[in-house]
């Protein structure tokens, strides 16, 4: 019985201690640091309470990372989502009449998710360069102006939500392609035979609620990117410019590796972390309840 | 009788596969038909053309007289029983049997929910809706369930969902396609009395697709027997039992496989046989001391009330014996003798058409 | 607070601990530098260099850091996790972050008496002192030089021999430029704190007082420097492209003047080769006196503890600082060097500034004007940065000069709690 025990502990044992060491360690020392004033590299540090969360939200520039995370949030889930689908359903539809065109597309709209977006952001910045780049290029021989896409304060959020959404739309099209391929072919014959007719009834009967279980999945993972933008930020326009295009995510790297106030990026990272949960737990309440059809 | 629904000389073909060559069926008011067939016979094709789900390539569909080659399935207003019951898994037991009213009598607008709360005509069909599906749940003894789920529900109950979705609205004509192949047998025979007893009390005419042929025989008026894309035989289950018109029907019906002696080794079961093939089935071939064919005993298989005896006859051709009593056994490799009544006897041309024997 | 510490520290080191246990030769010492792609190939010449002229001493070049804020934020980890190099070369405005959390080892006493014959002027010192301890030596040296692209101030009726020595002309100029087309650019200034501190020195201004308990960039010469941007943009026709954008632009042909570091000439010429004749003339100097350029670059300093190890450190140190250390810098990089000897003596860059007339032009700026890159002191220094720089897109985007620097100057002093 003990011998037992001590097997299982050694089968055990070493990955929750790594999982301690590595991961609940380091959360915890994050969570403490949230509340001092912690500079990075110095050998001290004040315990200043709730400040670093009062400026968080009492600063402009803190208020600021908020909303930009949540206007890029609010464009790119349901934008990148809803393309994903109709991309998907065309796709679907396609493989009937023409799988060679089928399969192209999908390799072409799958091709951003593969690609790893710090390269990809030098080509963007090339096309988006405001006298060289061929879109204000195409944009001139249209007779529009051209546009400051990555250096407007007005546009630049914009432009990285729709970034944002190119790089994704493939990732959900295959999910939605998967989904859609999993409703049995019975139902909509039975959809048919029960008076469903055309393209549009047909999607609210059958396609979407079937389609209900693969649609929350997506969301929840669109949702998690969105949330945690960053890349395209760091490599494009560093949150600026004047803070016009600042997230959540790049604040947490500017204020603790640019600035190198670990104890404000820290509070920062708590904060964001519970959102995070937050939205995690009500989208399981919702999946579980509402989706699964038991 | 009037016709209900009826194929002429329907061709379907997917690519260059013929899958129903040039049929013809006809479905009477008040009728029970069985379109039965071994799996690929073209027997769910034609239950789709008939449905509307498939377009022929040849031949047209009349409802009544009237054309509906080209009609939806909706405008033909035919019910249709999937094997898989194809019940909506999002949609409530009551949502699921009012879809086809809530399609037919609504419009897009007016099914959205809390519409009924703006126009009174509006409610009043709500509640005609409500009250049609009450009354199918209480006939299918569903009125409990109504507020579940399908994925709550046992087989059977799942079955009976699918039965209320379709009688639900008053169809032209209900098909249903292998209704009780995913049920145990207990289930199956109730099933059977069910399906039977609604079709009384309706009086439309019913169309069952059925690869068993105890469930066509049991429920059906008439069987239509599929083989190979075309009808072969369209009778009474007892005609088709006991007069097939071709030698594969012959070898299709029947719980053990009939017995075909070939033109010539025929001859020592009746005289007939010098020209036509005889069919004997297994439950008719006896084994007497005055018996004219000789067959060796290769095999007995015991099954409790019945024997089954595996012979080889004087060319080497395979026979069947099915014994019903266990007392008086032979052995195996012991030579016996066999005959058979004359009425048990099947002939057949060398096309396979069937010849009535005279004595 | 102290557990904390340790907490963190045993986190950090627990992958590091092993592999640092280095062996510990008497006479070699580790060596970090940051930017491989300019300094990679120096370095190795540096060290050889070094330890052909002293066999008894090892170079050890750790593998570089992309950039310098990456290299800072390495030292710091080392630091903490007791691994970090004997020798650093950092940005010269980011010692003063190693040297807030005493990380760095006071020079004074290494240095030779007589700092002036050795090539240390004051001017250079004052790169790496604080507070009359020299902390940090600069080993290469940039100033914000303005480039020009001859062919589009032809193009826009204006001439090189003639060409504007004032704010007023270079905005007039760009103004023709910038309406020669569509895709043309006429002026470009980077919205950027050491881009800002190199107009304010041309005006005379600083942006700390001499104790640095005071933001002064609020004064009249802030805040005619501060309107240079707002101009720039309403009369120049400046566009608000970013920095990488007008570093493509500018080699393309499609940007006419540009103000920018000298350190990128290199990189410039080579962009431009074969489209027109890139050429740097220096940053206009508005005030009488009193007028310095903020020194970009990098800086050398000592970080470790151990007194055989300091010596090793400070010959190395010495000889990057030297002229001979400083010519191969400058021959390889295109810097400007820190040592006066250097530039004084023809014999070590005479034939290199023959060849390179617009380096000469850029290394004179700096030798006449080279002046410290202000750090903002205390925690909240380097973030106050991105508000001058955002303070600045706002000047560029027409908000009223007066009202925007003196806001922004309330809100440095509140920041940095010097109220």
């Amino acid at each position: 019985m003990i011998r037992r025990a001590i097997t299982d502990l050694v089968l055990v044992g070493p990955a929750a201690l790594a999982i301690v060491i590595f991961i609940f360690l380091p959360a915890i020392v994050v969570i403490l640091l949230a509340f001092t004033d912690y500079q990075f590299g110095s050998s001290t540090a004040n315990w200043i309470g709730v400040d670093n969360f009062t400026s968080l939200f009492g600063s402009k520039i803190g208020r600021k990372a908020l909303t930009n995370t949540l206007i890029y949030a609010g464009i790119v889930i349901p934008a990148s989502v809803g393309l994903g689908l109709l991309v998907a359903i065309g796709l679907h539809h396609l493989t009937t009449s023409l799988p060679k065109a089928s399969n192209i597309l999908r390799a072409i709209y799958f091709l951003p998710v593969s690609a790893t977006l710090v390269a990809m952001a030098v080509s963007w910045q090339m096309l988006l360069h405001p006298s060289l780049g061929l879109i204000n290029n195409w944009l001139s021989i249209l007779g529009i102006a051209p546009q400051q896409w990555l250096s407007n304060r007005d546009l630049v959020l914009y432009t990285l939500a729709v970034i944002g959404i190119w790089q994704s739309v493939g990732y959900n099209m295959v999910l939605f392609l998967a989904g859609l391929a999993a409703i049995p072919k019975t139902l909509y014959d039975a959809a048919e035979v029960d008076g469903v007719t055309g393209g549009w009834s047909r999607f609210w009967v059958v396609t979407w609620p079937m389609l209900g279980p693969i649609t929350m999945f997506v969301i929840i993972v669109t949702a998690a990117n969105a949330f945690r933008v960053f890349e395209s930020v760091a490599a494009m326009t560093k949150g600026g410019p004047a803070f016009a295009s600042d997230t959540i995510v790049y604040a947490i790297y500017r204020e603790g590796f640019v600035y190198f106030k670990a104890g404000y990026a820290s509070a920062i990272t708590v904060i964001f972390f519970i959102a995070l949960l937050l939205l995690t737990a009500l989208q399981i309440a919702l999946v579980e309840r509402k989706v699964h059809y038991r | 009788m009037k016709t209900s629904l009826s194929l002429n000389n329907v061709t379907k073909r997917f690519g260059d596969v013929e899958a129903v060559k040039n049929i013809s069926i006809s479905l009477h008011e008040g009728e029970f038909v069985a379109l039965l067939g071994a799996s690929g016979c073209g027997k769910s094709t034609s239950l789709r053309l008939l449905a509307g789900l498939e377009k022929p390539s040849e031949g047209q569909i009349f409802l009544g007289d009237k054309d509906v080659t080209g009609k939806s399935p909706a405008e033909r207003n035919i019910a249709l029983m999937f094997q898989s019951y194809a019940l909506y898994p999002h949609l409530t037991v009551f949502q699921n049997i009012a879809i086809p009213l809530r399609m037919r009598q609504l419009s897009a607008i007016q099914r959205l929910p809390g519409y009924g709360l703006l126009s009174s005509s509006i409610r009043q069909k709500h509640n005609e809706i409500s009250d049609r599906v009450k009354q199918m749940a209480e006939m299918l003894r569903l009125s409990t369930l109504l507020d579940r789920k399908p994925g709550q529900l046992s087989g059977g109950q799942q079955q009976r969902v699918a039965l209320a979705r379709a009688l639900v609205r008053k169809p032209s004509a209900f098909l249903l396609d292998e209704p009780l192949s995913n049920l145990d047998t207990q289930l199956r025979s109730e099933t059977r009395d069910e399906i039977r007893s609604i079709h009384k009390r309706t009086n439309y005419p019913f169309l069952l697709v059925t690869h068993d042929q105890s469930d066509a025989f049991s429920m059906a008026d008439n069987v239509a027997v599929m083989i190979d894309g075309e009808i072969a035989q369209f009778a009474s289950p007892k005609d088709i039992f006991c007069k097939p018109a071709t030698i594969s029907v012959a070898r299709f019906i029947g719980q053990h496989r009939m017995n075909i002696l070939p033109a010539g080794a025929a001859v020592s079961l009746h005289p007939a046989g010098g020209q036509l093939s005889l069919g004997v089935r297994p439950e008719e071939l006896i084994i007497s001391t005055a018996g004219t064919l000789e067959a060796t005993i290769e095999s007995l298989i015991f099954h409790g009330e019945e024997t089954i005896v595996n012979l080889v006859g004087p060319k080497q051709q395979k026979l069947r014996v099915v014994v019903h009593s266990s007392n008086e056994l032979p052995n195996t490799g012991e030579n016996v003798k066999l005959s058979a009544d004359l009425n048990a006897l099947h002939a057949f041309d060398a096309d396979g058409y069937r010849k009535e024997l005279t004595s | 607070m102290k557990l904390l510490k340790t907490a963190c520290k045993l986190i950090l080191s627990f992958g590091i601990a092993l592999s640092a246990a280095s062996a510990l030769a008497a006479t070699e010492i580790r060596v970090h530098y940051a930017i491989p792609t300019i300094w990679a190939e120096t370095q190795e010449k540096l060290a050889d260099a070094f330890m052909a002229k002293n066999p008894d001493m090892k170079i050890k070049i750790d593998g570089p850091a992309e950039s310098y804020a990456d290299g800072v934020q390495r030292l710091l980890r080392e630091a903490v996790a007791g691994t970090a190099p004997d020798v650093a070369y950092v940005g010269l405005n980011r010692w003063r972050i190693l040297e807030d959390r005493g990380l760095t080892k006071p020079l004074d006493s290494f240095l030779p008496k007589d700092k002036l014959a050795a090539g240390y002027t004051p001017a250079l010192l004052s790169l790496g002192s604080y507070k009359d301890v020299q902390h940090a030596l600069g080993t290469s040296a940039s100033n914000m030089v303005l480039y020009v692209n001859p062919d589009l101030v032809e193009k826009a009726g204006g001439s090189m021999d003639n060409f504007p020595k004032d704010f007023d002309g270079i905005i007039e100029l760009a103004a023709k430029i910038d309406a020669l087309g569509d895709n043309i650019e006429g002026i470009w200034i980077g919205r950027h704190d050491w881009r800002f501190q190199s107009l304010l020195g041309s005006h005379g201004g600083r942006p700390l007082n001499e104790d640095e308990s005071d933001i002064t960039f609020d004064s009249n010469a802030g805040m005619t420097a501060a309107s240079l941007y707002k101009r720039f943009a309403q009369e120049g026709g400046m566009s608000s492209m970013t920095q990488n954008d007008a570093r493509q632009a500018f080699p393309s042909g499609t940007l006419g003047m540009f103000f920018e570091s000298s350190s990128l000439l290199k990189r410039f010429e080579e962009g431009a080769a074969g489209k027109f004749q890139v050429t740097v003339l220096g940053t206009p100097v508005v005030a009488k006196d009193n007028v310095y350029f903020p020194t970009g670059g990098s800086a050398i300093l000592m970080l470790t503890d151990d007194e055989t190890k300091q010596k090793v450190a400070w010959e190395y140190i010495s000889f990057v600082t030297g002229p001979e250390g400083q010519k191969i810098i400058v021959e390889n990089t295109g810097y400007a060097p820190a040592n006066k000897i250097v530039l004084d003596d023809a014999k070590y860059l005479g034939a290199y500034y023959d060849k390179n007339p617009n380096a000469k032009v850029a290394h004179a700026q700096v030798a006449a004007h080279a002046g410290p890159w202000y750090a903002y002191p205390g925690a909240e220094g380097v973030a106050v940065t991105d508000l001058i720089a955002a303070a600045l897109v706002e000047l560029t985007e027409g908000a009223d000069v007066e009202k925007t620097v003196s806001d922004l100057a309330e809100t440095l002093r509140l920041q940095l709690k010097m109220k």
